[in-house]
């Protein structure tokens, strides 16, 4: 408990805007009826968002942006040039961030940090940037974090990690990153017991907020047993294919590399894809290994349950539950996850 | 550099390879730096600046200083534009991506061939590696088809280079012929069986569209192959070829990382999809 300290609203606010003199800092922003990450925050406003359900969008896009330049071209006669485009290098500081979307980082870390190739856009963002995680006091009535082990007030990956217990929040720094910048930003003093116990009751309290349980234990091996189940068809029905499951999850990773050209000139950017469209993986020839709803749910669901944890190790599902609570047809992951296991979702 | 960009190469030489010009040959050479080492099997990502980028086996085999290879078919936009290029046209090349056929691990052993169409693309730079290093490998047998003799590619290779390789024979066959073709006429999984080549010490490997390859294993399994013995290369869309834009992956496997080649052994614990 040693380095657990105490810092009041006021104190963060402060360390807010003394790093904004030197980076950009997003931090969770009512606009209109929902909370979104912005670099346009409003001191006043701030612990009455962080006291609001998770962000409408995951803080994914500040890492991995719907769309990305990668390089630049340019051709004249029969000339050509490429000039690929040059990361920011600017610091920022993502404060506020749920630790069920601090692991989903975590997770793409994985992802893009491949052992065979270098990707450098994200992983530069992931370098000049420090995740400033916040225990969920609110959880939402679809949150089921605590069935991944991804929160309500867990934040291993954190660089420093802040829970509110009133007048102020305990903040415990879990990086190197996290104690520099409390060393360089922060004004603080070490937290006292009841401070700490406080800290600890208000995680145990979201903890039993949350009722939805989803049924994890072994369900890889139950859906993988399942790929010709009828059930697929059954889910996929009354998908729409709109994509909103994968545009809002946090570990959604899929892309798309596309041109724009104007004259001689052009880029080529990255920007994200969905498993949901039907020509995310059609050929050129037209053949398509996932023609429909149904494949392409069942690739949807055994990708995030079956085949990450085989490739990676861990469920490629936080629990934050934003495909739960925005799909339009309403389908539902753990009704799902168990038909999957032939148990009842209450169980 | 991001794995993403490519460097800028130039288009040296273009062959039609078959009589309707369907398939051409493209040889390329990077502009500013040599080309890389690559083994058989690998891929490349072609672009064409302003309509995009696909991914391509490279046809040749490694060798310090040559241009790279690439046998295209036009099927869609990027190979599309690739047809309409001309000798001097930049393009632009990464890779090489994928993994590739254990060349190290067959040294000593019989090797059978089976190829179709522009699946002799991926087969070839295989072939020419044995060939170059025949005293490696065994007796190398190439079962080869196409729709019609003018469809066959890489001709002079067929016709004139590979029969001349000691302990290289080659079988060609086509699906439907006029009076000019004095040859086989059958399909490719069809005269496989017929020349029925035994399984000891044998690895086949075959490429080809999807649906001749399905019964080429078939007939491969019906002659005693084992499943371990029965390689292939899968096609599948592909976008960034360094496993992580999504949308190749069959089960938990990304052809473009963990491919294109697998033994059937492999491609029978993966779901069949496709």
């Amino acid at each position: 408990m040693a380095e657990m300290q105490f810092m009041t609203h006021d104190q963060i606010v402060s360390l807010l805007q003394r790093f904004s003199e030197e980076g950009t800092v997003y931090a969770p922003t009512i606009v209109e009826d929902q909370v979104d990450f912005s670099s346009r925050w409003e001191a006043g406003e701030l612990v009455q968002a962080l006291k609001r359900g998770n962000s409408t969008l995951p803080p994914k896009d500040l890492f991995f942006p719907q769309t990305e330049s990668i390089f630049r071209f340019k051709s004249k006669d029969r000339d050509l040039q490429i000039e690929p485009a040059d990361p920011e290098e600017q610091k920022f500081l993502v404060f506020g961030v749920r630790p069920c979307d601090a692991r989903s980082i975590n997770m793409l870390d994985e992802v893009f940090g491949g052992p065979d190739f270098e990707e450098t856009y994200y992983k530069r963002r992931r370098d000049n940037s420090v995740l400033a995680t916040w225990t969920c006091v609110e959880p939402d009535q679809t949150c089921f974090c605590a069935s991944l082990g991804c929160g309500p007030g867990e934040a291993d990956n954190a660089d420093i990690h802040f829970t509110d217990v009133g007048e102020g929040a305990v903040v415990q720094p879990k990086s190197e990153k996290g104690r520099q910048l409390l060393q360089d930003f922060g004004s603080f003093r070490e937290a006292e017991v009841e401070e700490v116990k406080a800290a600890q009751r208000v995680v145990q309290k979201a903890e039993e907020q949350i009722s939805l349980q989803a049924p994890v234990e072994g369900v890889d091996d139950a859906l993988t047993d399942r790929f010709e189940d009828p059930v697929w068809g059954e889910v996929s029905a009354s998908c729409i294919g709109c994509g909103i499951c994968t545009y809002l999850c946090p570990t959604c990773h899929c892309y798309d590399l596309q041109s724009e050209v104007w004259g001689g000139e052009g880029v080529r950017y990255r920007c994200w894809d969905s498993c949901m469209f039907s020509d995310f993986t059609r050929m050129a020839g037209g053949e398509n290994p996932r023609p429909t709803k149904r494949e392409r749910i069942r690739n949807r669901y055994l990708h995030k349950f079956s085949y990450m944890p085989d490739r990676y190790g861990f469920y490629g599902c936080t629990g934050c539950g934003r495909c739960l609570a925005h799909c339009p047809v309403n389908i539902d992951v753990i009704e799902f996850l168990s038909r999957a296991k032939g148990v009842s979702p209450s169980e | 550099m991001d794995p993403l960009v490519p460097e800028v190469a130039t288009i040296r030489k273009i062959t039609p390879e078959t009589a309707s010009a369907d398939v051409k040959t493209f040889e390329v050479q990077p502009d500013e730096s040599e080309v890389f080492s690559y083994e058989p099997g690998q891929y490349a990502m072609l672009s064409v600046f302003g309509v995009g980028e696909c991914p391509v086996s490279i046809t040749s085999t490694y060798e310090p200083g040559a241009p790279l290879e690439f046998s295209i078919k036009e099927v869609g936009r990027v190979t599309g534009a690739l047809h309409e290029a001309q000798v001097g046209h930049k393009i632009g090349v990464r890779g090489p991506y994928g993994n590739h056929f254990p060349v190290k691990q067959w040294q000593g052993r019989r090797l059978l061939f089976i190829g179709g169409g522009i699946g002799l693309a991926p087969l070839r730079s295989l072939i020419n590696y044995c060939v170059r290093s025949r005293e490696n490998f065994g007796e190398l047998q190439l079962v080869y088809g196409a729709r019609s003799p003018k469809d066959l590619c890489f001709k002079e290779e067929l016709f004139d280079n590979w029969p001349e390789v000691s302990g290289m024979q080659v079988h060609l066959t086509v699906d439907a012929a006029g009076d000019d073709w004095d040859g086989e006429v059958a399909l490719v999984p069809d005269f496989l069986e017929e020349l029925s080549f035994s399984p000891d010490d044998t690895i086949a490997v075959t490429c080809g569209p999807p649906i001749m390859i399905r019964f080429t294993i078939e007939a491969l399994k019906r002659m005693g192959f084992a499943d371990h013995k029965i390689v292939t290369t899968l096609e599948i869309k592909m976008q960034c070829g360094v496993g992580n834009c999504g949308r190749c992956n069959i089960g938990d496997k990304y052809v473009c990382v963990d491919g294109p080649v697998f033994t059937y052994q492999e491609l029978s614990s993966l779901p069949q999809e496709y």
